[in-house]
């Protein structure tokens, strides 16, 4: 059972078991902070009925013309409540929600090394658009991978032809 | 001169800034000034500068000289200036400059910038004024809404004066502005503020009709309808709030917050009246349950649902294995009696052991989530206590030998470690046994070596350590967690004490500002999402936003890490009599010690104890709350106490005041300390529980006799300098001070106590950890008298006669003009004191001697546990020499301290 509900600023305070989870980043108050008050629909936490944080997702809408795409910043399952499909609930919402915004496609970027990840996103039907060099820089350096689906403003899947070569991370806005 | 000259000189200066180079900046600025000296702005960089090296009074100098009412600045001028101010956390002078920028430029930007700065001061009724002059005089509807939300803030400030008149006066101005521009499509900022208002009035029925209006589309549906069942249980619309949560639950049939609303709305219509059977149906059973148990109406037969131990043994039966399932169950155990959970216990047996008897396939770990889950619900119904103490041991290596299989999933793994030592932990909590809290750590430095993923064998391990004083190792799993930002606030409990208690100053001091900087970042980065949520409409967010910056400000680390860093600074680090006597007082205002608030996460470490459990941990979290307070009190009592006689000195304090803090300042800290001494009676750590913060060694002190010669010179500070305002002669100084002797006696009693190799404490192993502690609070001690008398010796002359003592390795030093004999005698006082440091420091070389003796650590670890000690054995060698290496770092640490500081 999962109580669906917005990110409240509160959240931060008992975020801990979801984020002291190796592939899952602690950020400053400024980037949990601006995604509430400028996406804050993509925001969503999962709530047990026992009070504790099960996990979250976090995202927005971005670019221009055919590039107009929702982008999922995290998406992180404390690990006590993994296997349950949180994770896929999830994603599913925030693509609606780039749905109903007529976004193109929905990407993502994730470790190299982060499998468990990249199986799950391409069981959601997300395929590897590119390679990016340098993405995850600090403690741990390593390329992403940037996960695309296309949405259906996008009936050809135009975006999610992959690209045959890895790119920089300088090299992307 | 152009923007662009201006900017482009400068450049250099923010240039350095940005690469954080200060020292380059100022000299650009410096650079800059030569060639212009009217260049404003370089002259604010160059406050910045100061700023930033902690020079606030220079800084300030240079900007009262440039801020000044009626200053006509340019735009990089006022941008530094506001840098300076956010910069130097003053941002009510933020609010100033703008005042006065509106005054000689009144345009549109200006006033917006002047809204903001109320924000950042939080005075909502100054924002109201300015939001609705700024939709005055610009027309521009946001602005109107500024002001609306303003009003609203007041409400939520004033919440009497807020029902009666504030709510209704935003909901007055609402409806006149929303009549004449309707909403905006597609914002949903009016709709936001217009619930906020409503829900302040308690008009639910208005907020659902608004909710049926497709206003917004930046909400998700989803989260509409929670807040629309929300409604209909407020206004006890039993049957709206069955027909919503149905439709709702249609779709997403996991949604927990629904199941609770239809349970509910079940209820509701029954004490309505209504018929019950048809609307049990197809609800949560278990849940229905447990709130018939709360409603406790026996007319209604809940038969038909089942049994709650039949119903829990099904889900067990369907979901076991996933990770999860035995906290789904575990919220419904309050609801079986001692016969329901005995019958449960033997459904289970029968099942396990079918289980243990069918092929498993493979990778599916069918029967080690199984086992998990079994075993947890057997402890938390108290079965593991009813096991001999072999068949206890027989357990743990059948954990064990699960534990190491090379197949076995991380989560299994770390779900069963945390099985293992929730067992061996309760051996030491309850029975202190020792040697099997050694198998704890040695067991789950094998799974932190083995297991990437599972963060809880780590944070078991900090709370281990941290008790038994190894500052090592806790410092290196902290940074393999990654703890940092806002887990600082939450997870600091964790270690915050540590380095102090183990007398290792100078890294405490680097931790804590560490700690310090998470506050200053977040009061500015909450602030400033603050006025994005403005900017953006985000009204919603406005109130929260408030209510988490003040949640920071209040912290009790935050106070905390405060406090400590100006004691341990002054005490350690800082040789300048002013600036320990500045750094010592601290800030003017006094601090409110009840208003702080307890942010700590301690439910990190998950638990698998019997129901009554909460009531000890909550009981756990109240009295370690309060000593932390007591104790960050105490240090913060000392060190306006020292100040106050420091402060008889200064000629910036007005005479009349400064005695009356003496005395003030003076009884609080003894006030305090007999409190303490009152409150906390036992010697034991305050707690044992894993969950439990890192222990404060609180009581060990105050019944010390750490704090005699501290009283005694204050005592005698308060006499001093009330007979030096008499005018009298002080004949006889020592009757006041106590003599050298009595100091030497004093302070040799107290080294005298520190547990020796050839006087250990009761319990043998780890006893290191004790002389380490006591130790550390004597040379706290030393570190306070030597102030102390520092002082003193200033209120008769110059404290810089004193300083020139000549020592030893400064043969050459020129012998000082002889000073007045009470002078003289505070000199021999010092002497004695660093005779005693010196003292100390033998001591602490034969405890570094001890730290490689054999019987330091259990040598009888898991003997009974068959080829699964080996395992123990692989990660024993480093797990040793870690521990006595941080124990002899600690005593170096202190000796080094010795050295420089006596």
């Amino acid at each position: 059972m999962t109580t669906i509900r917005p990110f409240d600023v509160m959240d931060m305070l008992k975020f801990n078991n979801v984020n002291l989870d190796r592939m899952t980043e602690t950020y400053g108050f400024n980037f949990y902070l601006y995604y509430l008050v400028n996406h804050s629909e993509y925001y969503q936490v999962a709530e047990h009925p026992n009070g504790e944080i099960m996990g979250y997702i976090m995202g927005k809408a971005e670019g221009r013309d055919n590039e107009w795409h929702g982008h999922v910043t995290a998406v992180s399952i404390a690990p006590t409540y993994r296997r349950l499909g949180l994770a896929a609930s999830m994603m599913s919402f925030l693509e609606k929600v780039s749905e109903e915004k007529r976004a193109y496609f929905v990407d993502l970027f994730v470790r190299l090394s982060n499998t468990a990840a990249i199986e799950l996103y391409t069981k959601l039907g997300y395929v590897i658009y590119r390679q990016i060099i340098d993405y995850y820089t600090g403690e741990r350096d390593e390329d992403a991978y940037d996960m695309r689906k296309s949405l259906s403003a996008d009936p050809k899947k135009l975006s999610m032809v992959p690209l045959p070569h890895p790119v920089h991370s300088r090299d992307i806005p | 001169m152009s923007q662009a000259i201006l900017e482009r000189r400068l450049r250099p200066i923010y240039d350095a800034l940005d690469n954080l180079n200060t020292k380059k900046a100022l000299q650009e600025a410096d650079k800059v000034l030569k060639k212009h000296p009217d260049t404003a702005a370089a002259r604010v960089l160059k406050a910045f500068c100061f700023i930033r090296n902690e020079k606030l009074s220079e800084a300030i100098e240079i900007l009262d000289s440039i801020d000044v009412p009626g200053a006509k600045h340019d735009a990089n001028t006022i941008l530094a200036l506001v840098s300076c101010y956010k910069e130097a956390v003053i941002p009510e002078r933020i609010t100033r400059l703008y005042e006065r920028v509106c005054e000689v430029e009144p345009n549109e930007a200006n006033y917006t910038q002047l809204f903001m700065s109320h924000v950042r001061t939080r005075e909502f009724k100054k924002q109201q004024l300015i939001g609705m002059k700024l939709f005055k005089e610009f027309e521009h509807t946001p602005y109107y809404y500024w002001g609306v939300m303003a009003v609203i803030m007041q409400a939520i400030e004033n919440e009497q004066l807020g029902k009666k008149m504030l709510y209704p006066l935003a909901e007055k101005m609402f409806d006149t502005q929303i009549k004449k521009t309707g909403y905006t499509k597609g914002s949903g900022a009016e709709l936001e503020l217009e619930i906020l208002i409503l829900e302040g009035l308690e008009k639910y029925e208005n907020v659902i009709e608004l909710l049926k209006k497709p206003l917004d589309n930046r909400t998700p549906v989803i989260f509409i309808n929670q807040k629309r069942a929300d409604c209909y249980v407020k206004l006890e619309k039993f049957e709206d709030l069955r027909i919503l949560s149905e439709k709702m639950l249609e779709e997403f049939s996991d949604d927990w917050i629904m199941w609770k609303h239809r349970i509910e709305a079940t209820i509701g219509l029954i004490k309505q009246g209504n018929d019950h059977k048809k609307n049990l149906l197809g609800t949560s059973r278990l849940e229905i349950i447990k709130k018939f148990n709360d409603f406790e109406n026996k007319t209604i037969d809940l038969s038909v649902l089942g049994k709650p131990e039949d119903l829990i043994f099904d889900f067990i039966q369907k979901f076991y294995t996933r990770p999860t399932c035995f906290n789904d169950v575990q919220i419904y155990f309050p609801i079986l009696s001692s016969s329901s959970k005995s019958s449960l216990i033997k459904s289970l047996d029968g099942w396990i052991k079918e289980i243990s008897e069918n092929d498993e396939e493979e990778g599916k770990e069918t029967k080690v989530w199984a086992i998990i889950v079994y075993e947890r619900i057997r402890r938390v119904f108290g079965e593991w206590e009813k096991l001999s103490k072999l068949e206890q041991r027989q357990l743990l290596q059948q954990f064990i030998a699960q534990i190491i299989q090379p197949s076995i999933s991380e989560l299994a793994q770390g779900a069963l470690s945390n099985l293992a030592s929730s067992g061996l932990w309760d051996s030491w909590r309850k029975e202190d046994n020792i040697e099997q809290f050694y198998e704890m750590i040695l067991l789950l430095e094998y799974v932190a070596q083995h297991n990437e993923s599972d963060p809880v064998c780590k944070l078991e391990l900090i709370r281990a350590y941290a008790h038994m004083g190894n500052t090592v190792r806790v410092t290196a799993l902290t940074k393999s967690l990654d703890i940092k930002s806002v887990q600082n606030d939450t997870l600091g409990y964790l270690s915050f004490p540590i380095f102090e208690v183990a007398g290792r100053f100078n890294l405490a001091i680097i931790v804590n500002t560490q700690l310090s900087v998470i506050y200053d970042q977040a009061e500015k980065e909450i602030t400033e999402s603050n006025i994005a949520a403005y900017k953006n409409g985000k009204f919603e967010q406005v109130p929260r936003l408030y209510a988490l910056s003040e949640r920071m400000s209040k912290s009790s680390q935050a106070v905390g890490c405060d406090v400590l860093n100006r004691y341990l600074s002054s005490l350690f680090v800082l040789d300048d009599l002013d600036g320990i006597i500045t750094t010592c007082y601290g800030d003017e205002e006094p601090i409110n010690w009840s208003e702080y608030v307890d942010n700590r996460d301690l439910n990190v470490i998950p638990t698998t104890e019997n129901e009554n459990y909460q009531t000890i941990l909550d009981d756990m979290k109240s009295r370690t709350f309060k000593e932390y307070i007591d104790v960050i009190r105490l240090r913060h009592s000392i060190c306006r106490a020292v100040s106050s006689v420091g402060r008889i000195t200064r000629s910036d304090v007005p005479k009349e005041q400064s005695r009356k803090q003496l005395i003030d300042e003076i009884d609080a800290f003894s006030k305090h300390l007999e409190q303490c001494q009152k409150d906390y009676q036992s010697f034991d750590v305050a707690s044992r529980l894993p969950q439990s913060p890192a222990p404060l060694f609180f009581a060990q002190w105050i019944h010390s006799a750490c704090f005699k010669s501290i009283q005694r010179f204050f005592e005698a500070s308060k006499k001093i300098v009330e007979q030096l305002d008499a005018g009298n002669q002080i004949e006889n100084i020592e009757s006041l001070l106590g003599s050298e002797k009595d100091l030497e006696i004093e302070l040799n009693v107290l080294i005298d106590s520190i547990p020796s190799p050839d006087r250990k404490p009761s319990s043998t192993y780890f006893w290191l950890r004790e002389p380490i502690c006591a130790s550390s609070r004597i040379l706290q001690t030393l570190a306070i008298t030597k102030i102390q008398l520092r002082i003193i010796s200033r209120l008769f002359g110059s404290e810089k006669k004193v300083e020139q003592v000549p020592t030893k390795s400064k043969k050459n030093v020129q012998i000082p003009v002889k000073t007045n004999p009470n002078i003289e005698f505070i000199n021999k006082l010092l002497e004695q004191i660093k005779k005693s440091a010196n003292l100390l420091s033998e001591k602490l070389g034969k405890l570094i001697g001890a730290a490689g003796e054999e019987d330091l650590l259990p040598n009888k670890v898991a003997e009974d546990l068959g080829t699964t000690r080996l395992v123990l054995e692989t990660v024993r060698p480093t797990v040793d020499s870690r521990i006595r290496r941080s124990y002899v770092m600690a005593l170096e640490d202190q000796q080094t301290t010795i050295q420089s500081r006596f």
